[in-house]
Protein backbone atom coordinates (compact mmCIF):
# COMPACT_ATOMS: atom_id res chain seq x y z
CA UNK A 1 0.00 0.00 0.00
CA UNK A 2 2.86 2.37 0.87
CA UNK A 3 4.52 1.57 -2.44
CA UNK A 4 1.37 2.35 -4.41
CA UNK A 5 0.86 5.66 -2.58
CA UNK A 6 4.50 6.61 -3.23
CA UNK A 7 4.12 5.75 -6.92
CA UNK A 8 0.95 7.85 -7.22
CA UNK A 9 2.68 10.83 -5.56
CA UNK A 10 5.70 10.53 -7.86
CA UNK A 11 3.48 10.22 -10.95
CA UNK A 12 1.43 13.24 -9.88
CA UNK A 13 4.62 15.21 -9.30
CA UNK A 14 6.06 14.20 -12.69
CA UNK A 15 2.84 15.17 -14.51
CA UNK A 16 2.60 18.53 -12.72
CA UNK A 17 6.28 19.27 -13.47
CA UNK A 18 5.76 18.50 -17.17
CA UNK A 19 2.58 20.56 -17.25
CA UNK A 20 4.16 23.60 -15.61
CA UNK A 21 7.56 23.20 -17.29
CA UNK A 22 9.07 25.66 -14.79
CA UNK A 23 12.53 25.66 -13.15
CA UNK A 24 10.65 26.21 -9.86
CA UNK A 25 9.35 22.63 -10.00
CA UNK A 26 11.84 20.09 -11.36
CA UNK A 27 10.62 16.58 -12.10
CA UNK A 28 11.45 13.63 -9.83
CA UNK A 29 13.90 12.37 -12.43
CA UNK A 30 15.77 15.70 -12.46
CA UNK A 31 15.93 15.66 -8.66
CA UNK A 32 17.18 12.05 -8.70
CA UNK A 33 19.84 12.94 -11.24
CA UNK A 34 20.97 15.91 -9.09
CA UNK A 35 21.08 13.61 -6.06
CA UNK A 36 23.25 11.12 -7.97
CA UNK A 37 25.60 13.91 -9.05
CA UNK A 38 25.89 15.31 -5.51
CA UNK A 39 26.52 11.81 -4.17
CA UNK A 40 29.20 11.17 -6.77
CA UNK A 41 30.84 14.47 -5.94
CA UNK A 42 30.81 13.58 -2.24
CA UNK A 43 29.09 16.83 -1.18
CA UNK A 44 25.88 15.16 -0.04
CA UNK A 45 27.55 12.73 2.33
CA UNK A 46 29.80 15.47 3.73
CA UNK A 47 26.75 17.66 4.40
CA UNK A 48 24.79 14.80 6.00
CA UNK A 49 27.80 13.96 8.18
CA UNK A 50 28.21 17.63 9.16
CA UNK A 51 24.56 17.97 10.18
CA UNK A 52 24.58 14.63 12.02
CA UNK A 53 27.71 15.61 13.94
CA UNK A 54 26.07 18.83 15.16
CA UNK A 55 22.87 16.99 16.05
CA UNK A 56 24.65 14.30 18.01
CA UNK A 57 26.85 16.67 20.01
CA UNK A 58 24.02 19.14 20.77
CA UNK A 59 21.59 16.32 21.49
CA UNK A 60 24.01 14.56 23.84
CA UNK A 61 24.29 17.75 25.90
CA UNK A 62 20.51 18.22 25.88
CA UNK A 63 19.96 14.59 26.92
CA UNK A 64 22.40 14.80 29.83
CA UNK A 65 21.05 18.19 30.95
CA UNK A 66 17.38 17.33 30.37
CA UNK A 67 17.60 14.00 32.20
CA UNK A 68 19.55 15.38 35.16
CA UNK A 69 17.50 18.56 35.59
CA UNK A 70 14.24 16.71 34.83
CA UNK A 71 15.02 14.23 37.61
CA UNK A 72 15.88 17.13 39.92
CA UNK A 73 12.63 18.87 38.99
CA UNK A 74 10.61 15.72 39.69
CA UNK A 75 12.24 14.66 42.93
CA UNK A 76 13.15 18.06 44.38
CA UNK A 77 9.57 18.89 45.37
CA UNK A 78 8.89 22.55 46.12
CA UNK A 79 12.63 23.34 46.18
CA UNK A 80 12.78 22.92 42.42
CA UNK A 81 9.42 24.55 41.58
CA UNK A 82 11.41 27.56 40.32
CA UNK A 83 13.36 25.39 37.88
CA UNK A 84 10.14 23.90 36.48
CA UNK A 85 8.65 27.40 36.15
CA UNK A 86 11.71 28.70 34.25
CA UNK A 87 11.55 25.81 31.77
CA UNK A 88 7.80 26.29 31.34
CA UNK A 89 8.38 29.95 30.44
CA UNK A 90 11.20 29.16 27.98
CA UNK A 91 9.54 26.08 26.46
CA UNK A 92 7.10 27.84 24.10
CA UNK A 93 9.92 29.83 22.48
CA UNK A 94 10.70 27.96 19.24
CA UNK A 95 14.37 27.06 18.62
CA UNK A 96 14.42 29.27 15.54
CA UNK A 97 13.71 32.32 17.74
CA UNK A 98 16.99 31.62 19.56
CA UNK A 99 19.07 31.90 16.36
CA UNK A 100 19.75 35.67 16.61
CA UNK A 101 20.93 35.25 20.19
CA UNK A 102 23.02 32.22 19.24
CA UNK A 103 24.73 34.23 16.49
CA UNK A 104 25.40 37.10 18.89
CA UNK A 105 26.78 34.81 21.57
CA UNK A 106 28.67 32.22 19.52
CA UNK A 107 29.02 33.76 16.02
CA UNK A 108 28.63 31.88 12.73
CA UNK A 109 29.55 28.20 12.82
CA UNK A 110 29.23 24.97 14.77
CA UNK A 111 28.81 26.32 18.33
CA UNK A 112 25.70 28.31 17.29
CA UNK A 113 24.17 25.30 15.55
CA UNK A 114 24.93 23.04 18.52
CA UNK A 115 23.33 25.58 20.85
CA UNK A 116 20.14 25.67 18.73
CA UNK A 117 20.06 21.85 18.71
CA UNK A 118 20.45 21.87 22.49
CA UNK A 119 17.59 24.37 22.90
CA UNK A 120 15.33 22.33 20.60
CA UNK A 121 15.97 18.98 22.27
CA UNK A 122 16.23 20.04 25.91
CA UNK A 123 12.61 21.00 26.63
CA UNK A 124 10.85 17.74 25.66
CA UNK A 125 13.49 15.68 27.46
CA UNK A 126 13.26 17.81 30.63
CA UNK A 127 9.45 17.96 30.62
CA UNK A 128 8.95 14.25 29.92
CA UNK A 129 11.56 13.18 32.49
CA UNK A 130 10.06 15.46 35.12
CA UNK A 131 6.50 14.32 34.31
CA UNK A 132 7.30 10.61 34.15
CA UNK A 133 9.36 10.54 37.37
CA UNK A 134 6.77 12.46 39.37
CA UNK A 135 3.89 10.22 38.29
CA UNK A 136 5.01 6.82 39.53
CA UNK A 137 1.91 4.67 40.25
CA UNK A 138 1.25 5.06 44.01
CA UNK A 139 0.66 1.31 44.38
CA UNK A 140 4.26 0.55 43.38
CA UNK A 141 5.57 3.15 45.82
CA UNK A 142 3.38 1.69 48.57
CA UNK A 143 4.81 -1.74 47.81
CA UNK A 144 8.36 -0.35 48.08
CA UNK A 145 7.50 1.30 51.41
CA UNK A 146 5.83 -1.86 52.69
CA UNK A 147 9.06 -3.84 52.25
CA UNK A 148 11.13 -0.99 53.66
CA UNK A 149 13.01 -0.18 50.43
CA UNK A 150 15.28 2.83 50.85
CA UNK A 151 15.20 5.89 48.55
CA UNK A 152 18.00 4.70 46.26
CA UNK A 153 16.59 1.17 45.82
CA UNK A 154 13.11 2.63 45.25
CA UNK A 155 14.50 5.02 42.63
CA UNK A 156 16.57 2.34 40.88
CA UNK A 157 14.04 -0.49 40.86
CA UNK A 158 10.68 1.30 40.95
CA UNK A 159 10.60 5.00 40.02
CA UNK A 160 13.10 4.90 37.17
CA UNK A 161 11.74 1.81 35.37
CA UNK A 162 8.15 3.05 35.85
CA UNK A 163 9.16 6.34 34.27
CA UNK A 164 11.21 4.74 31.47
CA UNK A 165 8.46 4.77 28.80
CA UNK A 166 7.81 8.48 29.39
CA UNK A 167 11.53 9.31 29.46
CA UNK A 168 12.12 7.31 26.26
CA UNK A 169 9.28 9.18 24.54
CA UNK A 170 10.89 12.48 25.60
CA UNK A 171 14.30 11.39 24.28
CA UNK A 172 12.74 10.36 20.95
CA UNK A 173 10.77 13.61 20.60
CA UNK A 174 13.94 15.52 21.53
CA UNK A 175 15.89 13.74 18.80
CA UNK A 176 13.28 14.68 16.18
CA UNK A 177 13.35 18.31 17.31
CA UNK A 178 17.16 18.28 17.39
CA UNK A 179 17.19 17.29 13.74
CA UNK A 180 14.70 19.99 12.66
CA UNK A 181 16.55 22.55 14.79
CA UNK A 182 19.93 21.87 13.21
CA UNK A 183 18.52 22.44 9.75
CA UNK A 184 17.00 25.74 10.87
CA UNK A 185 20.33 26.76 12.44
CA UNK A 186 22.32 25.81 9.33
CA UNK A 187 20.00 27.79 7.08
CA UNK A 188 21.24 31.01 8.63
CA UNK A 189 24.22 30.36 10.84
CA UNK A 190 26.53 27.67 9.43
CA UNK A 191 29.15 27.16 6.73
CA UNK A 192 28.31 23.52 6.01
CA UNK A 193 25.57 20.91 6.48
CA UNK A 194 22.27 20.14 4.77
CA UNK A 195 20.61 23.42 5.79
CA UNK A 196 23.57 25.41 4.51
CA UNK A 197 23.59 23.44 1.22
CA UNK A 198 19.85 24.05 0.71
CA UNK A 199 20.46 27.76 1.17
CA UNK A 200 23.33 27.71 -1.34
CA UNK A 201 21.19 25.92 -3.95
CA UNK A 202 18.39 28.44 -3.37
CA UNK A 203 20.74 31.37 -3.97
CA UNK A 204 21.70 29.98 -7.41
CA UNK A 205 18.08 28.98 -8.15
CA UNK A 206 18.85 25.22 -8.22
CA UNK A 207 15.45 23.98 -7.10
CA UNK A 208 16.46 20.36 -7.73
CA UNK A 209 19.38 20.82 -5.30
CA UNK A 210 17.03 22.33 -2.71
CA UNK A 211 14.75 19.31 -3.10
CA UNK A 212 17.63 16.86 -2.77
CA UNK A 213 18.51 18.54 0.51
CA UNK A 214 14.91 18.39 1.69
CA UNK A 215 14.61 14.71 0.74
CA UNK A 216 17.79 13.99 2.69
CA UNK A 217 16.41 15.78 5.74
CA UNK A 218 13.23 13.70 5.56
CA UNK A 219 15.10 10.44 5.05
CA UNK A 220 17.63 11.08 7.82
CA UNK A 221 14.81 12.13 10.20
CA UNK A 222 12.90 8.96 9.40
CA UNK A 223 15.97 6.74 9.92
CA UNK A 224 16.79 8.44 13.22
CA UNK A 225 13.21 7.99 14.44
CA UNK A 226 13.26 4.32 13.41
CA UNK A 227 16.55 3.80 15.25
CA UNK A 228 15.18 5.57 18.34
CA UNK A 229 12.00 3.46 18.29
CA UNK A 230 14.03 0.26 17.98
CA UNK A 231 16.19 1.21 20.97
CA UNK A 232 13.06 2.26 22.90
CA UNK A 233 11.34 -1.09 22.24
CA UNK A 234 14.40 -2.97 23.46
CA UNK A 235 14.94 -0.90 26.58
CA UNK A 236 11.27 -0.62 27.59
CA UNK A 237 10.30 -4.11 26.46
CA UNK A 238 7.69 -4.59 29.20
CA UNK A 239 5.60 -1.55 28.27
CA UNK A 240 2.19 -2.38 26.71
CA UNK B 1 1.64 -17.01 75.29
CA UNK B 2 3.03 -13.59 74.34
CA UNK B 3 1.17 -12.16 71.32
CA UNK B 4 3.08 -11.51 68.10
CA UNK B 5 1.23 -8.25 67.68
CA UNK B 6 -0.72 -6.08 70.06
CA UNK B 7 -2.99 -3.32 68.83
CA UNK B 8 -4.21 -1.13 71.64
CA UNK B 9 -6.77 1.68 71.46
CA UNK B 10 -5.94 2.37 67.81
CA UNK B 11 -7.59 5.37 66.21
CA UNK B 12 -7.18 7.05 62.84
CA UNK B 13 -8.64 9.98 60.95
CA UNK B 14 -7.58 11.45 57.63
CA UNK B 15 -5.67 14.70 58.31
CA UNK B 16 -7.63 17.87 57.65
CA UNK B 17 -11.00 16.16 57.21
CA UNK B 18 -11.97 15.75 60.85
CA UNK B 19 -13.41 12.41 59.76
CA UNK B 20 -12.46 9.63 62.18
CA UNK B 21 -12.20 6.26 60.43
CA UNK B 22 -11.20 4.01 63.35
CA UNK B 23 -11.59 4.46 67.09
CA UNK B 24 -10.35 2.42 70.03
CA UNK B 25 -9.55 -0.75 68.07
CA UNK B 26 -7.77 -3.32 70.20
CA UNK B 27 -6.57 -6.73 69.06
CA UNK B 28 -4.10 -9.29 70.27
CA UNK B 29 -2.67 -11.72 67.73
CA UNK B 30 -1.25 -14.92 69.26
CA UNK B 31 1.63 -16.74 67.53
CA UNK B 32 0.68 -19.01 64.61
CA UNK B 33 -2.88 -17.70 64.57
CA UNK B 34 -4.90 -16.17 61.74
CA UNK B 35 -7.23 -13.32 62.64
CA UNK B 36 -9.74 -12.19 60.04
CA UNK B 37 -11.23 -8.71 60.05
CA UNK B 38 -14.63 -8.30 58.43
CA UNK B 39 -16.99 -5.39 58.22
CA UNK B 40 -19.14 -3.35 55.91
CA UNK B 41 -17.49 -1.53 52.99
CA UNK B 42 -15.73 1.63 54.13
CA UNK B 43 -15.47 0.39 57.72
CA UNK B 44 -11.72 1.01 57.71
CA UNK B 45 -10.50 -2.59 57.39
CA UNK B 46 -7.77 -1.81 54.85
CA UNK B 47 -6.85 1.32 56.83
CA UNK B 48 -6.34 -0.88 59.89
CA UNK B 49 -3.97 -3.09 57.90
CA UNK B 50 -2.00 -0.08 56.63
CA UNK B 51 -1.69 1.24 60.18
CA UNK B 52 -0.30 -2.11 61.32
CA UNK B 53 2.07 -2.15 58.31
CA UNK B 54 3.35 1.31 59.26
CA UNK B 55 2.16 2.79 55.96
CA UNK B 56 -0.12 5.17 57.88
CA UNK B 57 0.43 6.86 61.24
CA UNK B 58 -2.27 6.37 63.87
CA UNK B 59 -3.86 9.37 65.51
CA UNK B 60 -4.34 7.40 68.73
CA UNK B 61 -3.19 4.14 70.28
CA UNK B 62 -0.27 1.87 69.49
CA UNK B 63 0.73 -1.07 67.32
CA UNK B 64 3.34 -3.27 68.93
CA UNK B 65 5.04 -6.08 67.03
CA UNK B 66 7.01 -8.43 69.28
CA UNK B 67 10.77 -8.38 68.65
CA UNK B 68 12.24 -11.43 66.99
CA UNK B 69 13.83 -12.88 63.87
CA UNK B 70 12.92 -11.68 60.37
CA UNK B 71 11.08 -8.57 59.33
CA UNK B 72 8.23 -7.33 61.55
CA UNK B 73 5.52 -7.32 58.86
CA UNK B 74 4.96 -8.15 55.21
CA UNK B 75 1.88 -7.39 53.20
CA UNK B 76 -0.12 -9.10 50.47
CA UNK B 77 -2.17 -6.50 48.61
CA UNK B 78 -5.56 -6.79 46.93
CA UNK B 79 -3.84 -6.69 43.54
CA UNK B 80 -0.66 -8.73 42.99
CA UNK B 81 1.37 -5.53 42.70
CA UNK B 82 4.21 -7.15 40.81
CA UNK B 83 6.56 -4.74 39.06
CA UNK B 84 5.89 -5.35 35.35
CA UNK B 85 9.46 -4.61 34.25
CA UNK B 86 10.94 -7.32 36.46
CA UNK B 87 10.73 -11.10 36.08
CA UNK B 88 9.10 -13.09 38.87
CA UNK B 89 12.61 -13.91 40.15
CA UNK B 90 13.56 -10.22 40.26
CA UNK B 91 10.26 -9.19 41.84
CA UNK B 92 10.96 -11.60 44.68
CA UNK B 93 14.60 -10.49 44.77
CA UNK B 94 13.58 -6.83 45.02
CA UNK B 95 11.62 -7.43 48.24
CA UNK B 96 14.42 -9.55 49.71
CA UNK B 97 17.04 -6.96 48.77
CA UNK B 98 14.92 -4.26 50.41
CA UNK B 99 14.91 -6.09 53.75
CA UNK B 100 18.64 -6.76 53.53
CA UNK B 101 18.75 -10.48 52.69
CA UNK B 102 22.11 -11.22 50.96
CA UNK B 103 21.70 -11.86 47.23
CA UNK B 104 23.23 -15.34 47.57
CA UNK B 105 20.33 -16.39 49.81
CA UNK B 106 17.50 -15.03 47.66
CA UNK B 107 16.76 -18.13 45.63
CA UNK B 108 16.84 -20.43 48.65
CA UNK B 109 14.19 -18.21 50.21
CA UNK B 110 11.68 -18.13 47.34
CA UNK B 111 12.32 -21.30 45.31
CA UNK B 112 10.62 -23.79 47.74
CA UNK B 113 7.67 -21.44 48.31
CA UNK B 114 7.15 -20.95 44.59
CA UNK B 115 7.15 -24.73 44.15
CA UNK B 116 4.63 -25.11 46.99
CA UNK B 117 2.15 -22.82 45.23
CA UNK B 118 2.62 -24.77 41.98
CA UNK B 119 4.62 -22.09 40.18
CA UNK B 120 8.04 -23.72 40.08
CA UNK B 121 8.42 -22.96 36.37
CA UNK B 122 7.53 -19.27 36.25
CA UNK B 123 10.64 -17.71 37.83
CA UNK B 124 11.86 -16.20 34.57
CA UNK B 125 8.47 -15.01 33.34
CA UNK B 126 7.26 -11.42 33.43
CA UNK B 127 4.03 -10.59 35.34
CA UNK B 128 2.22 -9.92 32.04
CA UNK B 129 2.70 -13.61 31.17
CA UNK B 130 0.91 -14.79 34.34
CA UNK B 131 -2.82 -15.17 34.96
CA UNK B 132 -4.41 -13.12 37.78
CA UNK B 133 -4.41 -16.12 40.12
CA UNK B 134 -0.78 -16.97 39.36
CA UNK B 135 0.31 -13.37 39.91
CA UNK B 136 -1.51 -13.26 43.24
CA UNK B 137 0.22 -16.47 44.33
CA UNK B 138 3.56 -14.83 43.51
CA UNK B 139 2.45 -11.89 45.68
CA UNK B 140 1.84 -14.32 48.56
CA UNK B 141 5.23 -15.96 47.99
CA UNK B 142 6.93 -12.54 48.00
CA UNK B 143 5.47 -11.77 51.43
CA UNK B 144 6.20 -15.22 52.90
CA UNK B 145 9.78 -15.21 51.56
CA UNK B 146 10.48 -12.24 53.82
CA UNK B 147 9.65 -14.51 56.80
CA UNK B 148 7.66 -11.81 58.56
CA UNK B 149 6.66 -12.09 62.18
CA UNK B 150 3.23 -10.87 61.10
CA UNK B 151 1.73 -11.40 57.66
CA UNK B 152 -0.87 -8.87 56.54
CA UNK B 153 -3.37 -10.00 53.91
CA UNK B 154 -5.57 -7.34 52.33
CA UNK B 155 -8.39 -9.19 50.53
CA UNK B 156 -5.78 -11.26 48.75
CA UNK B 157 -8.16 -13.08 46.41
CA UNK B 158 -10.78 -10.37 45.83
CA UNK B 159 -9.80 -10.06 42.18
CA UNK B 160 -9.71 -13.81 41.49
CA UNK B 161 -12.72 -15.66 40.04
CA UNK B 162 -14.79 -17.64 42.62
CA UNK B 163 -13.70 -21.10 41.45
CA UNK B 164 -10.00 -20.31 41.70
CA UNK B 165 -10.59 -18.40 44.93
CA UNK B 166 -11.74 -21.57 46.76
CA UNK B 167 -8.58 -23.42 45.71
CA UNK B 168 -6.33 -20.49 46.58
CA UNK B 169 -7.89 -20.21 50.04
CA UNK B 170 -7.12 -23.85 50.77
CA UNK B 171 -3.60 -23.42 49.40
CA UNK B 172 -3.02 -20.30 51.51
CA UNK B 173 -4.36 -22.08 54.60
CA UNK B 174 -1.81 -24.88 54.07
CA UNK B 175 1.01 -22.39 53.48
CA UNK B 176 0.20 -20.44 56.62
CA UNK B 177 0.14 -23.61 58.72
CA UNK B 178 3.33 -24.97 57.12
CA UNK B 179 5.22 -21.72 57.66
CA UNK B 180 3.73 -21.31 61.17
CA UNK B 181 2.80 -17.76 60.22
CA UNK B 182 0.82 -15.31 62.26
CA UNK B 183 -1.54 -13.42 59.99
CA UNK B 184 -4.04 -10.61 60.00
CA UNK B 185 -6.49 -11.01 57.14
CA UNK B 186 -8.91 -8.39 55.87
CA UNK B 187 -11.69 -9.80 53.72
CA UNK B 188 -15.24 -9.27 52.50
CA UNK B 189 -15.69 -13.00 52.04
CA UNK B 190 -17.29 -14.65 55.07
CA UNK B 191 -16.43 -18.13 53.83
CA UNK B 192 -12.79 -17.11 53.26
CA UNK B 193 -12.62 -15.90 56.85
CA UNK B 194 -14.12 -19.17 58.10
CA UNK B 195 -11.65 -21.28 56.06
CA UNK B 196 -8.54 -19.35 57.06
CA UNK B 197 -9.09 -17.76 60.44
CA UNK B 198 -8.91 -18.90 64.05
CA UNK B 199 -10.64 -15.73 65.16
CA UNK B 200 -12.96 -13.42 63.25
CA UNK B 201 -13.31 -9.79 64.28
CA UNK B 202 -16.22 -7.69 62.99
CA UNK B 203 -15.53 -3.97 62.63
CA UNK B 204 -18.50 -1.62 62.33
CA UNK B 205 -19.75 1.86 63.11
CA UNK B 206 -18.38 5.28 62.18
CA UNK B 207 -15.70 5.58 63.42
CA UNK B 208 -15.33 1.82 63.24
CA UNK B 209 -14.53 -0.24 66.28
CA UNK B 210 -14.56 -3.94 67.18
CA UNK B 211 -18.19 -5.06 67.55
CA UNK B 212 -17.83 -8.85 67.61
CA UNK B 213 -15.15 -11.48 68.16
CA UNK B 214 -15.90 -15.03 67.07
CA UNK B 215 -13.69 -18.08 67.47
CA UNK B 216 -13.49 -20.60 64.60
CA UNK B 217 -12.56 -23.92 66.11
CA UNK B 218 -12.84 -26.21 63.03
CA UNK B 219 -9.81 -28.47 62.66
CA UNK B 220 -7.21 -27.87 59.92
CA UNK B 221 -6.90 -28.60 57.05
CA UNK B 222 -10.25 -27.02 56.26
CA UNK B 223 -12.13 -26.34 53.10
CA UNK B 224 -15.23 -24.36 52.30
CA UNK B 225 -17.48 -27.45 52.41
CA UNK B 226 -16.59 -28.57 55.96
CA UNK B 227 -19.74 -28.48 58.14
CA UNK B 228 -17.76 -26.74 60.90
CA UNK B 229 -16.62 -24.07 58.43
CA UNK B 230 -20.19 -23.63 57.17
CA UNK B 231 -21.40 -23.24 60.75
CA UNK B 232 -18.66 -20.69 61.53
CA UNK B 233 -19.53 -18.78 58.34
CA UNK B 234 -23.18 -18.70 59.41
CA UNK B 235 -22.28 -17.19 62.80
CA UNK B 236 -20.01 -14.60 61.19
CA UNK B 237 -22.71 -13.70 58.66
CA UNK B 238 -25.26 -13.24 61.46
CA UNK B 239 -22.85 -10.89 63.27
CA UNK B 240 -22.25 -8.91 60.09
CA UNK B 241 -25.94 -8.62 59.33
CA UNK B 242 -26.57 -7.39 62.84
CA UNK B 243 -24.13 -4.54 62.19
CA UNK B 244 -25.23 -3.66 58.67
CA UNK B 245 -29.02 -3.94 59.17
CA UNK B 246 -30.95 -0.92 57.83
CA UNK B 247 -31.91 1.53 60.57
Amino acid sequence: MVGITLLVVLLGWELTARLLASPALPSPLEVASMAAWLMGEGTLLTDVAGSLGRVLSGYALAAVGGLALGALGALGGRWTAGLRAVVEVLRPIPPIAWIPLALLWFGLGDPSARFIVFVGAFSPIFVQTCWALSRCPPGYLELARSVGAGPWLTFRRVRLPAAAPGIAAGLRTGLGLAWTSVIAAELVGAQSGLGYRIQMHRLVLETDGVMVGMACIGLCGLLMDLAARTVERRVVDWSP
Amino acid sequence: MRPVARIDGLGFGWPGTGDAVLADVSLSLPPRSVTAVLGPSGAGKSTLLRLVAGLLTPTAGIVEIAPGKGVPVAMVFQDPRLLPWLSVRDNLGFALEAVGVPRSEHEARWRPLLAQVGLGEVADMRPAELSGGMAQRVGVVRALALRPRLLLLDEPFAAVDPLRRDRLQVLLSRLLRASQSTALLVTHDVREAAVLADEVVVLAGRPATVMHRLQVSAAHPRDALDPAVTEAARRVRAALWAESAPE
